[in-house]
């Protein structure tokens, strides 16, 4: 999803007010992902989450600190602070699909095939069967992928495009 | 569930810098000695000068420092572990540096007015950077996630090591003082101006930290011949997500135990065999309470007998790096035999009931210790270590 054409208002039955764009389109992708793939057949703690990006939450960390420059620490909102963690987008997904498995938010600084190893990882490990990976930049896109355990997958009759060797 | 782990995974060499000290026995040392660091005033006093800089007019300067202050904090913890590790980095084909911090090169934000990529992108240069400056030639990756950033690198350095996608790999967690860091968590009524005192009657938040650092991680095997330490064995690791609230932990716990369930059989480990445990220990009204109840829960027959400590009475809460900062405390534990006390507890809060080290260090040997790591965001991050029997 481009940001260009994402507006808060497409991210259903959530409270925006005090969330960023980058959370909000990260939420709005992980969803879209999540209901295309059926993932509420999953059990919550066999589905993880992998937050990548280049940017992180750039413009929320902006808007903080020059918060903190123009009025000292006074000048923070205590409920958009939380905004310049990757962990606040991280929590926001999983809060707001129920999803409890194994999360991470990598800062990239190469291919989203990082992340994608990573998610790939925890399904070899055995920490979940499913992974939602997410690519987030500010002010630019999000690009999403759901991987799946392949057996769980075919036993959900659920077809894929690819499969990862 | 949990996969097993074929050939174990060690920790070769250890690498830290801290206001605690710069090697192990340094570190330990002053846990020991119940050494309260960098007091509230002096925090303050850093983290001011930092915003006065930052406000000023040379924000090239201001910049430079924080990153400075970073990159050195960090690049001398990982050249501590190296030179721990006594090893030769050319024999291995598939070197991997993962490193965990919170809130890495925030603050180098602060006074740039400019927006153009090299900004936007700045955040994520951090441990590109520090592989540079210490001439390793490897892999790089760079995990965000608050608190739990440093456990979950190296959980994530034994999973790439298990799945042979590396042949060694450099671990840890790493962060300094930080303006914005400070500023928020003021804001959010977290900081205890007397400093932490985890499962006190009379806590009231956290005290805030800097430091690095750093484990070497390889598999047993490749330490055959070789004469290299091993401060302990790799067993386990499990990780979960509250999925309930961006600053506050879900008080039944039970995405916590899901994880310390997942680390247990990971390791192939009763849970009767825990012995030590280092908590996350913030000496927040709710970490605390709620983490105690875990512990309660989780081990209803030995919660009486396990030991409870927690480092962040000394060192204040580092942020990424303080999961790190607990396995360090774990290798000091089963290297000396002694189990370093909470250095600011005064009085226990009478509502929790586990077995915690107060006023003395306890000399006991435990085979199994336990590390935890509640992130901000809700991600939970349990170690397992194991003494290794020579």
């Amino acid at each position: 999803m481009d940001t260009n054409k994402f507006t808060k208002d497409m991210l259903m039955n959530f409270d925006t007010r005090v969330v960023d764009n980058f959370s909000c389109i990260s939420m709005y992708v992980a969803q879209r992902l999540f209901l295309a793939s059926r993932a509420s057949q999953i059990l919550p703690n066999q589905i993880g989450i992998t937050l990548a990006t280049d940017t992180g939450p750039y413009q929320s960390v902006k808007k903080v600190q020059s918060k903190i420059i123009e009025k000292g620490f006074v000048g923070i909102n205590p409920s958009e602070f939380p905004n310049i963690m990757l962990s606040s987008c991280l929590c926001r997904i999983s809060t707001y699909l129920n999803i409890c498995g194994p999360s991470i938010a990598f800062y990239l600084t190469g291919p989203l095939s990082e992340a994608i190893k990573y998610a790939k990882i925890q399904i070899k490990m055995k920490r979940c069967l499913a992974n939602i990976i997410l690519h987030t930049n500010e002010d630019r896109k999000c690009f999403g992928i759901f991987l799946e355990k392949r057996a769980n997958a075919i036993g959900r009759g659920m077809p894929f495009r690819f499969e990862l060797k | 569930m949990m996969s097993d782990m074929k050939e174990k995974i060690v920790i070769s060499a250890v690498g830290t810098l801290s206001a605690a000290g710069k090697s192990l026995d340094q570190y330990f040392n002053t846990l020991l000695n119940k050494a309260c660091l960098l007091k509230e005033e002096k925090i303050l006093n850093i983290v001011n000068a930092k915003y006065q800089k930052a406000i000023g007019i040379d924000y090239d300067h201001s910049m430079d420092e924080y990153y400075s202050r970073i990159i050195y904090i960090a690049v001398s913890a990982l050249k501590n572990a190296l030179k721990d590790w006594n090893g030769d980095v050319t024999k291995f084909k598939k070197i991997g540096l993962v490193i965990g911090s919170g809130l890495g090169l925030t603050d180098c934000l602060m006074s740039r007015t400019d927006r153009n990529t090299s900004s936007e992108n700045l955040l994520s240069i951090l441990v590109q950077d520090i592989s540079r400056k210490c001439e390793l030639n490897c892999e790089t990756i760079y995990i965000s996630n608050a608190c739990a950033a440093g456990s979950q690198a190296i959980s994530y350095g034994m999973d790439l090591l298990a799945c042979n996608e590396n042949d060694l790999i450099i671990a840890g967690g790493i962060d300094v003082l930080s303006v914005t860091a400070y500023a928020g968590f003021s804001r959010l009524m977290s900081i205890d101006i007397n400093g932490c005192k985890p499962f006190d009657k009379n806590r009231r938040g956290i005290s805030v930290g800097e430091g690095a650092t750093f484990f070497i991680l390889e598999k047993e095997s490749s330490l055959k011949n070789e004469k290299r330490k091993m401060y302990c064995e790799l067993c386990g690791a499990g990780i979960s997500n509250d999925a309930f609230h961006i600053v506050q932990m879900r008080s039944d716990g039970e995405a916590i135990m899901d994880a310390v369930d997942d680390a247990l059989k990971m390791a192939k480990i009763n849970k009767n065999d825990i012995e030590t445990i280092i908590a996350h220990g913030t000496g927040t009204l709710q970490n605390d309470k709620i983490e105690s109840q875990i512990i309660k829960s989780f081990f209803p027959q030995t919660y009486q007998s396990i030991f409870v400590t927690a480092p962040k009475s000394v060192i204040g809460h580092i942020g990424g790096a303080s999961g790190a900062f607990g396995m360090l405390t774990a290798i000091a534990i089963l290297k000396n035999g002694k189990i370093p006390p909470i250095a600011s507890l005064d009085e226990i809060d009478p509502s929790i009931s586990i077995r915690l080290v107060k006023n003395k260090y306890v000399r006991y040997q435990p085979k199994v210790i336990m590390v935890n790591a509640f992130g901000f965001g809700g991600t939970n991050v349990i170690l397992l270590c194991k003494k290794i029997d020579k």
